[in-house]
């Protein structure tokens, strides 16, 4: 048997793997330990390289070819300075007299497992009170145009248990169908409880209260409402509204006997978006249906293909409600749009234009240098390597495609075309380079190309006739330039749009909350300037507080509303009129991709139908409505019909842990199958896989404790579990504004050239470096991206000094800013309140707030936080192969973004500036976005499965040096160290993870915590592991940190963008822009900062009374320019306004700008200087020049012009 | 008799309320809903639920209105706030009701309850009190905002609920949005029984409450003070 085994068995196997395609493979744990020696050798003997590896507490033999980059040449060493030791020891020491004797808790663990219940307070169920109805509420009913269809649907759900309803949103079923079965209930005396099912907080809040209003009540009357953080319910509710998610969340904490209990009927809405936790709610609807026979489910779908519910169900019916559209609606196309812009001829851009600049931002950087040099290689070679280094600029350093070089201004195209090559242009017109670009001697690729009738003459001949397709084509680039253009094709030149013109509210759809904000400032400072009439702007999105949505529905109806939305309009009936609408027709979507086992974030067309039921929304009686899509139409004819169920491509890590506290004794991938749209099974095994390794799932797939405390907590596992370790740790603001970083969009991302504005699209390079600097500012020389989360949040948290952002504007990245962070602040505290309802932080007590930030200030705590919440996200240099291991993906790079790297900058060389060789990392798609440097130590505490095993280690008896035990933490994770250290460290190890456990099962028993005996969470450890960390940095060479400690937030609300837009349309003006006489005042004074203290309304009246009177008419604005001498700026611009009899100066803008920076621009657009002279107070300045410093201000570039 | 046809049940975020269904007279409706012989009970069992609670204490009358408060996984946070309709059985139930515990093996405990309904804002910076009073008035409603001047140009605001679950919800929504009113402000209860000693001054200019004030209006006394 032996014989067979090792001569034929073993070099079958392989010779298998050498045949086969992959790189690497681990054979299972099948052999004796003799026999293991006995695979090595054979494997060594045919050129393969065997590690004997631990995998999953077990033995494994992995081997590997020699392309295969997943090999570890050697152990990373790991060295534990004397310091250290002694504190280590005198750590232990501390904890080992209480921990000792508790250790029954941790091998219990998983026995008594039970998920903290969710309470719900639901009465039996009753037959409603007879009431009758008012005359409001029959006229109302009677308005809604589904009020007819009622004979249809009603005896169809006597009729049937499942009836699915298809019906545009503009019928409003989610508050229609309740109301008509509770009235029918009524009627017939027959027992209703309604639970309608929402797919978002923020749309079960607001169709709530639009049915409480229908029966003029308060919530929580007949209508009751339970959604995280918000109930209101009692005996008399009838109809409950909840999300899809919360109602899963309940059905998990509730027996299998209660279950459905109590309820009549479940109103399901948007069924067709397919949200998964609203599938999974549909199949535990199935199968709740086989017992309770006489429930009955009503889906509300705006999708015509209903036949899958009714056999997904095996039983029901459909119905159909026609489609309502009034009057006729017509669609522009990118092409048509691009037309009626050029013919309208508009001329929107400020005046001033720095051309003469252009030349200073050039040249200045070690970037500029390298891709001259990069330029001048290609030109002088002309070959295929020498492109592709500019290629690979472009592709993977953010390197516009633009560039121009810095002293003849020549473009990549240019070079191109003069090399006559025309696979080069093909390929650089492919990616978005513009042929149009000239250079010093004012010469395009395109004239070039004309002129020396060369092949590339065809290529621009074609590429003329279709125009700048590819750009177009790619859907992440929100073209905001256009959007204005639109507007103010709306606004301004109605008259060049095709069709009839009235005045009517915009609809702008925008894929995501940083678009909201970006679009936003760009209307303000367009409309401030006073190129464009009074209009209010309002967001909705689905994170946001209702006071937005209300700001909106009771906005005065006369004003014309510009609404910017994401996609959650789709499914919020609003009862307000659109004429217009612009439509990005894109979204952004989390997919896992399972070939690099990362997330990423993907923007994508939408399909056919959404864009079409996005038409529908245009609700205005008016005959003629206009719906701009940014689309072109051969990209529009491409696209699908019907979209993709997300749960098909979305990361399913929230999922898989909901399922399987829903069915415990299924297997997930069974469980998965069954639901309507099931996921890919590959992406779910991956999902479970991932769920076993950071253990929120045992061995056995059972949930873990961890994995109980995750399930309230509204972000992903691993972010769930960073939290965690923050707790535990001791560190936990800096970690929550780590995690609510990770989740929100960052405000200091590296453009690319797409995405900034066509104003400043020349400057991208300098832009791109601002950025980087800004970056590397904020990071300390921490060489840690996280860092600069919580030292950006840190910083605008100062300067706001805990009170409203002002109401001023200052630049669009000020403004972008705020915004941001204020929906940071917003996450924030819901995952606060999150972390408090799953008791893993109490009000008082040893798990309060204050005690979990006891350590806050301790930069190296957080990052061993970071490391044990994020592992397995973690890599490690190998610099003799000079690339980036990883538990997954080979090829991982880092991204330019992160400022562990330059611009440019090959691997090998900032490798080389890490003091250590571990990196804790977000990765997306290969690339790591954001990573940090941690210190081996760190690694070998927190990193890895809660429980090592003995396997996991072994003696190294060849060498016979001090570093001869080898720690197996993972299998990329491997680590030799002397034998004393090995043991300090499991010791420790042990320690903290006992703690781990034992707050992860005891943390609801608020009883527990108060007392300070028995409880191994004595605050003395972690100063002591801090004291470890931090001295163990220093040795490793990195700084010290500035100090960034917790600072108790007071609590603001979150409305900085409401007020800030309303705040600029309070004057209910209906004016019209071009009869508007503007007139502007300089006004001196000694010290901005003093005058904008002081009362300053005596001294503007009294010296603007000596002009002009009355100082304020309709007809006349007044404007006030703030200027100062020493050193010489313009500091601000603000209306003199009359409200309520007073005369008030009402901020537009605030910001610096030079003196000389003004004279220049007068100077290009030869207008007169006005005299900034500190003796005269007040003086009545040009127009023109008026116009200019107003433009200067609003159209202020942060890092350009920040110096 | 079912407890759930004598008694209304409902639930808003933390808070049980057990109310009745009688009728009761205006007169008497507005003296309960200020607080009239309300009791604290405290030492609530854990598992202990509020109809069980009602069905004890109702032995020895109508109850008007149990308050109960729960965690976030629906059990007892020990302590409940409890009223008959008529007052007069609080004397009475101050001394039986823990009997009445004991002998279900409960040791609940029972005082008056204090009634706090007065919050105390101070140490607001930079708004004067009319914006603060304006801004009051978007968080909730509340019967009276007294405003006291400690220093010059230093207010104390008093804002007084017409009972102790009002001026709690308030004192949360304050907390909540504590940063309109400057960095240092600090909203807090006042535990002992607030009593409204002195009417207001006579140099108090009386505004009319139907808040559409002018700008003459606002031109207060000169001591700054006003009452609506």
């Amino acid at each position: 048997m032996n014989h067979i085994i090792q001569n034929q068995f073993i070099p079958q196997q392989l010779l298998y793997f050498i045949a086969g395609r992959r790189c690497c493979q681990q054979f299972a744990p099948i052999f004796r330990a003799t026999e293991r020696e006995i695979f090595m050798k054979s494997a060594q003997a045919v050129g393969l390289r065997a590690l004997c590896v631990c995998s999953d507490g077990q033995c494994c033999i992995k081997v590997y070819k020699r392309v295969c980059k997943h090999y570890l040449e050697e152990p990373k060493i790991l060295v534990l300075h004397k310091s250290t030791i002694a504190d280590m020891f005198a750590l232990l020491d501390k904890t080992l007299t209480y921990v000792e004797g508790d250790e029954s808790f941790l091998f219990s663990a998983g026995i008594d497992m039970s998920v903290p219940s969710l309470h719900m307070h639901l009465s039996p169920i009753t037959p409603p009170p007879l009431r009758s109805q008012t005359k409001k509420q029959r006229d109302y009913l009677k308005s809604l145009a589904g009020f007819g269809s009622r004979d249809k649907i009603l005896p169809s759900i006597y009729a049937f248990r499942v009836v699915v309803v298809n019906a545009e949103l503009y019928w409003d079923n989610s508050v229609l169908l309740p109301i008509l079965i509770l009235e029918d209930c009524r009627k017939k005396k027959l027992n209703a409880k309604i639970f309608c099912i929402e797919r978002d907080n923020i749309l079960a809040i607001y169709n709530c209260e639009r049915l409480a209003s229908f029966y003029g009540e308060e919530v929580g009357e007949t209508v009751g409402i339970q959604i995280p953080q918000y109930s209101n319910i009692s005996t008399m509710s009838h109809i409950v509204y909840t999300t899809s998610k919360h109602y899963l969340r309940l059905l998990i904490s509730q027996d299998a006997a209660d279950k459905f209990q109590n309820v009549s009927h479940f109103v399901v809405n948007d069924v067709h978006l397919h949200d998964p936790h609203t599938d999974i709610l549909a199949n535990e609807l199935r199968n709740a249906l086989s017992t309770k026979s006489n429930m009955k489910v009503v889906l509300l779908s705006q999708n015509h293909d209903l036949q899958p519910y009714i056999t997904f169900f095996g039983e029901g019916i459909q119905i159909k409600m026609e489609v309502m559209e009034k009057g006729v609606t017509r669609i522009l196309y990118l092409e048509d749009i691009h037309s009626c812009i050029s013919l309208a001829g508009l001329h929107k851009a400020p005046e001033i234009v720095y051309k003469d600049q252009l030349q200073l931002f050039r040249n200045n950087s070690d970037r500029n240098a390298q891709l001259d040099n990069c330029l001048q290689a290609y030109e002088q070679l002309g070959t295929d390597a020498a492109f592709r280094l500019f290629l690979y600029a472009v592709n993977y350093e953010l390197v516009p495609v633009n560039y121009r070089h810095s002293v003849h201004g020549k473009t990549a195209i240019l070079i191109a075309t003069q090399l006559n090559n025309t696979g080069h242009v093909r390929l650089l017109l492919f990616l978005g380079a513009d042929p149009y670009i000239v250079d010093e001697w004012n010469q395009s690729a395109v004239s070039f190309a004309a002129k020396s009738n060369s092949e590339c003459n065809d290529v621009f001949n074609n590429y003329s006739l279709h125009g700048n397709a590819i750009r177009d084509a790619k859907p992440e680039f929100v073209d905001y330039d256009l959007i204005i253009d639109i507007i103010y094709l709306l606004l301004t030149r109605p008259e060049y749009l095709p069709g009839m013109y009235l005045l009517g509210n915009i609809l702008i759809l925008l894929p995501t909350y940083y678009h909201m904000v970006k679009l936003n400032y760009m209307l303000l400072s367009h409309y401030l300037t006073g190129n464009l009439q009074t209009f209010a702007i309002f967001l909705l999105h689905s994170n946001m507080d209702k006071v937005h949505v209300d700001a909106l529905v009771k906005s005065q109806a006369d004003t014309i509303k510009i609404v910017l939305a994401t996609d959650i309009i789709e499914s919020m009936r609003l009862d307000i009129l659109f004429t217009y609408s612009i439509d990005t027709a894109c979204e952004v979507r989390t997919l896992y991709n399972s070939t690099t086992y990362s997330n990423e974030n993907k923007y994508e067309w939408l399909a056919k139908d959404r864009l079409w039921r996005r038409k529908l929304m245009l609700n205005s009686d008016v005959t003629e409505k206009q719906c701009f899509r940014l689309i072109s139409m051969q990209a529009y004819e491409r696209l699908t019909e019907t979209s993709e169920p997300p749960i098909k491509m979305a990361p399913l890590d929230k999922i898989c842990l909901t399922v399987k506290l829903l069915s415990p004794n299924m297997m997930i991938s069974e469980y998965l199958s069954y639901i309507i749209a099931p996921p890919q099974l590959l992406n779910v095994h991956h999902a479970v896989q991932f769920l076993k390794k950071i253990e929120v799932l045992d061995e056995a797939e059972d949930v873990t404790w961890l994995g109980c405390r995750l399930i309230d907590l509204p972000v992903p596992c691993q972010l769930g579990r960073t939290l965690i370790f923050g707790i535990l740790l001791h560190c936990l603001d800096p970690i929550l504004t780590i995690v609510s970083s990770l989740i929100n969009t960052d405000p200091l991302g590296i453009p690319l050239n797409e995405d900034i504005d066509r104003l400043w699209d020349q400057f991208t390079i300098y832009i791109q470096n601002r950025i980087k600097g800004e970056r590397i500012r904020l990071s300390d020389n921490q060489f840690s991206d996280h860092f600069v989360f919580v030292h950006l949040f840190h910083e605008w948290h100062c300067r706001l000094n805990n009170s409203l952002p002002p109401l001023y504007l200052t630049d669009e990245y000020e403004f972008i800013v705020n915004g941001l962070m204020e929906e940071l602040n917003f996450t924030r505290s819901n995952i606060v309140t999150a972390l408090r309802t799953a008791h893993l932080v109490h009000s008082h007590g040893q798990l309060s707030m204050q005690a979990a930030n006891s350590n806050s200030a301790s930069w190296p705590l957080v990052k061993a936080a970071l490391t044990g919440g994020m592992y397995p996200n973690i890599c490690v240099v190998d610099a003799q192969k000079n690339s980036l291991k990883s538990a997954y993906s080979m090829g991982l790079h880092l991204h330019p973004n992160s400022v562990l790297r330059d611009f440019l900058e090959p691997f090998s060389k900032c490798a080389q500036k890490f003091k250590t060789p571990w990196i804790v990392c977000t990765q997306q798609n290969n690339q790591i976005i954001y990573g940090s440097v941690v210190l081996p130590l760190t690694v070998a505490m927190f990193a890895g499965p809660t429980k090592l095993r003995r396997t996991q280690m072994s003696q190294d008896q060849t060498h016979l040096n001090n570093y001869n035990i080898h720690l197996f933490i993972d299998e990329w994770i491997w680590m030799a160290m002397s034998k004393s250290a090995v043991e300090l460290l499991l010791k420790t190890r042990q320690c903290f993870f006992k703690t781990y456990h034992y707050f992860l099962k005891h943390c609801s028993n608020s009883d527990k915590w108060q007392r300070n005996t028995e409880i191994a969470h004595h605050p003395f450890i972690f100063q002591m592991l801090s004291k470890i960390l931090e001295t163990e940095e220093i040795l490793a060479g990195l700084t010290k940190f500035s100090n960034i400690g917790y600072q108790p937030i007071v609590k603001m609300p979150s409305s900085y963008l409401l007020s800030i837009n309303s705040h600029f349309n309070q004057s209910h003006e209906v004016e019209n822009a071009i009869s508007i006489e503007r007139q502007f005042f300089l006004l001196y004074t000694e010290s901005p900062k003093q005058f904008y203290r002081i009362n300053n309304k005596a001294i503007v009246e009294n010296a603007l009374g000596k002009f002009v009177r009355p100082i304020e008419s309709p007809k006349r604005h007044i404007f006030i320019i703030l200027y100062g001498k020493k050193p010489d700026n313009v500091y601000s611009i603000s209306r003199a306004i009359t409200i309520k009899g007073e005369l008030v100066l009402k901020e537009y803008f605030r910001n610096s700008i030079p003196v000389l920076e003004i004279m220049e621009a007068c100077a290009s657009l030869n207008v007169s200087l006005p005299t900034f002279d500190e003796r005269l107070t007040v003086s009545l300045i040009d127009k023109r020049v008026g116009k200019l410093i107003m433009d200067l201000f609003a159209f202020r570039n942060h890092w350009i012009h920040k110096r | 008799m079912d407890i759930n046809d004598k008694y209304r049940k409902s639930q808003v975020n933390g808070t049980i309320y057990i109310s009745t269904c009688k009728n009761i007279s205006p007169a008497l409706q507005q003296a309960l809903e200020s607080g009239d012989g309300e009791l604290f009970l405290t030492s609530i069992p854990r598992q202990m639920t509020a109809e069980k609670l009602v069905k004890l204490a109702e032995h020895f009358g109508d109850i008007y209105c149990l308050r109960f408060k729960i965690d976030f996984n629906g059990y007892s946070r020990g302590y409940a706030y409890l009223q008959y309709i008529d007052a007069e059985l609080m004397t009475n139930a101050l001394n039986k009701l823990p009997q009445h515990f004991r002998s279900h093996n409960l040791g609940i405990t029972v005082e008056k309850s204090m009634n706090c309904r007065v919050l105390i804002l101070h140490n607001v910076e930079e708004l004067s009190p009319i914006q603060v009073y304006c801004e009051l008035r978007k968080l909730g409603r509340y019967v009276k905002l007294r405003v006291q001047e400690c220093r010059p140009k230093c207010y104390i605001y008093f804002i007084i609920f017409v009972n102790n679950e009002a001026a709690a919800a308030a004192h949360h929504n304050i907390r909540e949005k504590i940063g309109l009113f400057g960095t240092q402000a600090r909203v807090s209860w006042i535990k002992t029984n607030w009593e409204e000693n002195v009417d207001s001054a006579a140099c108090c200019k009386l505004l009319p409450r139907n808040r559409n004030w002018t700008f003459e209006d606002l031109q207060l006394s000169p001591c700054g003070c006003f009452k609506i």
